[in-house]
């Protein structure tokens, strides 16, 4: 594959080319209840083709043609002598690398039969299912992932990587007397379904809490002390603060602004082992690195790619990011972390007489500066401890008070090995990990309408 | 391809295939000049098999007509008796016109 990259680069009459080729092996095994709704496999693969001529704008080719890779770049030229333009694009300068990964994956999902994954899944949902009577429904989805990528550019360029991942959602939901109560976990593995063996237990455990949420009240509405899990503090960053660190967002911050509290650090690491946004290399084929973006409340870095970094006279950070051979590089998060503070959550805790707890967000919407979570578990604080759970809990603010109102982040950093995804336009999903210790904002408005 | 995964069903179920080709040519226009053109092409073909009564699919956008016809004999193993391959997507494709961000489960 690297000399049919190499050749067709070398044939280019563009000023610049680059030629991105993926293969990837899946699976999907979905279960609903007791009865086996999807067992598959498919093998997805292309090249995305971008290059341009001196003076002249990008021409895109995605195709799954990967034996015609020539004309492909052939095609990609014209297309660029299409565009004038009087901005051409500037590629901030890197040197070139030139690696060959190793074949072998650790725990490669591909040495695995379809039927023994589907055994090891049907064997988590009968855990789920079985935990208690009151467990009226489940739902059971499993994804594989085998993506290999090679990359080569005019530059000299020339990567080869393999990478896997498997993803587990699981929903449970509880039903008794007429109450209902749906809970949703998901858990990620870069290393093999052998890391998902051990999930019974957790089935066990997200049964119990969808049972001890049956009956759970709606918090009254007000402003209110609230402590973020891990999972919710991620999430939250992920959304509020992640997005405008990504140079090319329509609102992105500036190095020098000031986003919040002090006591907020942020970054992000887009090679840390066994983490679900984790690679060597870039869509571009730039090194993946770790970055510190916040710094005591200030942006002190963004997140590039190549053009944003020339545009803007800063660094590449290995950000140029795509979701597959469909999508050109933009500049998006791989795995974005809110690094620890001090105390633990005991100390976030005590002195609150009443506030909320949210363990884990559903999910995080963003609008015009204002933010809105919906809690997926969430329970109040009476008196310094955490005490019954409550339903359907949303928190409210503008995004500029509440992180300015972090006024606590303990030291007990986790990352949440979701199976979280980020979608970013039209540019497709991106597998993306979260971390965060336990924080707390000193009011915000909560109330009970997120059903 | 078609003929040939057709053969290689023959004498062990019954079998049928859908292939697509679209090649796809966007121009973005800002104040009437020509900002951005790409081009998509995407080939896919998905395979049916029913194999002793029980039904599996696989898909692919490449070439191999023996590891497909593989890959939806073993879905068929591995899954429920009966004709329906309920929610089958062997083949990704397409764009994902998402919302502007949007975290989610697989």
């Amino acid at each position: 594959m690297f000399q049919q990259i190499s050749d067709a680069i070398r044939a280019s009459r563009a000023d610049f080319t680059e030629v991105r080729i993926e293969r990837t092996w899946l699976t999907t095994i979905a279960f609903r209840g007791r009865r086996l709704e999807t067992a598959t496999q498919a093998v997805d693969q292309g090249a995305f083709i971008r290059c341009f001529a001196q003076g002249r704008g990008w021409g895109l080719v995605s195709t799954t043609e990967i034996e015609r890779i020539d004309a492909a770049v052939a095609r990609a030229y014209e297309l660029s002598l299409a565009v004038p333009t009087d901005t051409p694009p500037i590629l901030a300068p890197l040197p070139p690398s030139t690696a060959e990964g190793p074949t072998d994956l650790a725990g490669d999902p591909r040495r695995l039969s379809l039927a023994e994954k589907r055994t090891l899944v049907e064997g988590l949902n009968a855990e789920l299912l079985g935990a208690d009577r009151r467990i009226a429904e489940t739902s059971l989805g499993a994804r594989d992932e085998v993506t290999e990528t090679w990359i080569g550019n005019s530059d000299g360029t020339l990567v080869r990587e393999i990478r896997s991942d498997v993803a587990l959602a699981a929903v449970a939901i509880a039903r008794d007397e007429g109450l209902v109560q749906r809970l949703v976990r998901s858990w990620s593995a870069r290393g093999g379904w052998e890391e998902l063996r051990g999930l019974d237990t957790a089935m066990r455990i997200l049964a119990e809490r969808a049972i001890g949420r049956l009956g759970a009240r709606r918090v009254r509405p007000g402003a209110l002390p609230v402590v973020l899990g891990p999972r919710a503090a991620g999430a939250l960053f992920h959304s509020v603060l992640g997005h405008r660190l990504e140079a090319d967002a329509p609102d992105a911050l500036r190095v020098g602004d000031r986003v919040g509290s002090s006591l907020l650090s942020l970054g992000d690491d887009g090679r840390g082992s066994g983490l679900r946004g984790a690679a060597g290399w870039d869509s571009e084929g730039t090194p993946t690195q770790s970055t510190t973006l916040v710094q005591h409340g200030v942006v002190i870095s963004r997140l590039h790619g190549r053009e944003s970094a020339a545009a803007s006279g800063e660094a590449p950070t290995g950000n140029a990011r795509a979701s597959s051979f469909r999508h050109p590089p933009r500049p998006r998060m791989s795995d974005l972390f809110l690094a620890s503070g001090q105390g633990t959550l005991a100390d976030l805790l005590s002195g609150i007489a009443t506030g909320v707890y949210i363990a884990d967000a559903r999910g995080v919407g963003v609008d015009d500066g204002r933010v809105r979570l919906l809690a997926e578990e969430a329970q109040m604080i009476r008196q310094g401890e955490l005490a019954e759970p409550i339903a359907d809990v949303v928190l409210r603010g503008a995004a500029v008070e509440l992180l300015d109102r972090v006024d606590g982040v303990a030291s007990d950093f986790e990352w949440n090995r979701s199976a979280s995804a980020c979608s970013r336009g039209g540019h497709g999903l991106v597998g993306v990990g979260e971390g965060a210790p336990h924080c707390r904002i000193r009011s915000a408005r909560v109330d009970g309408e997120g059903a | 391809m078609i003929p040939q995964l057709l053969e290689l069903v023959r004498g062990r179920g019954q079998g049928d295939v859908v292939a697509k080709f679209d090649e796809t040519l966007s121009l973005t226009f800002e104040r009437g000049r020509l900002v951005s053109s790409s081009v998509a092409i995407e080939r896919g073909t998905n395979l049916r098999i029913i194999a002793d009564g029980r039904t599996g699919v696989s898909g692919t956008t490449g070439d191999d007509a023996e590891a497909m016809v593989e890959a939806a004999l073993n879905a068929a193993r591995a899954g429920e008796g009966g004709l329906s391959p309920a929610g089958a997507e062997p083949v990704a494709s397409g764009r994902d016109p998402g919302p502007p961000c949007r975290r989610r489960l697989p």
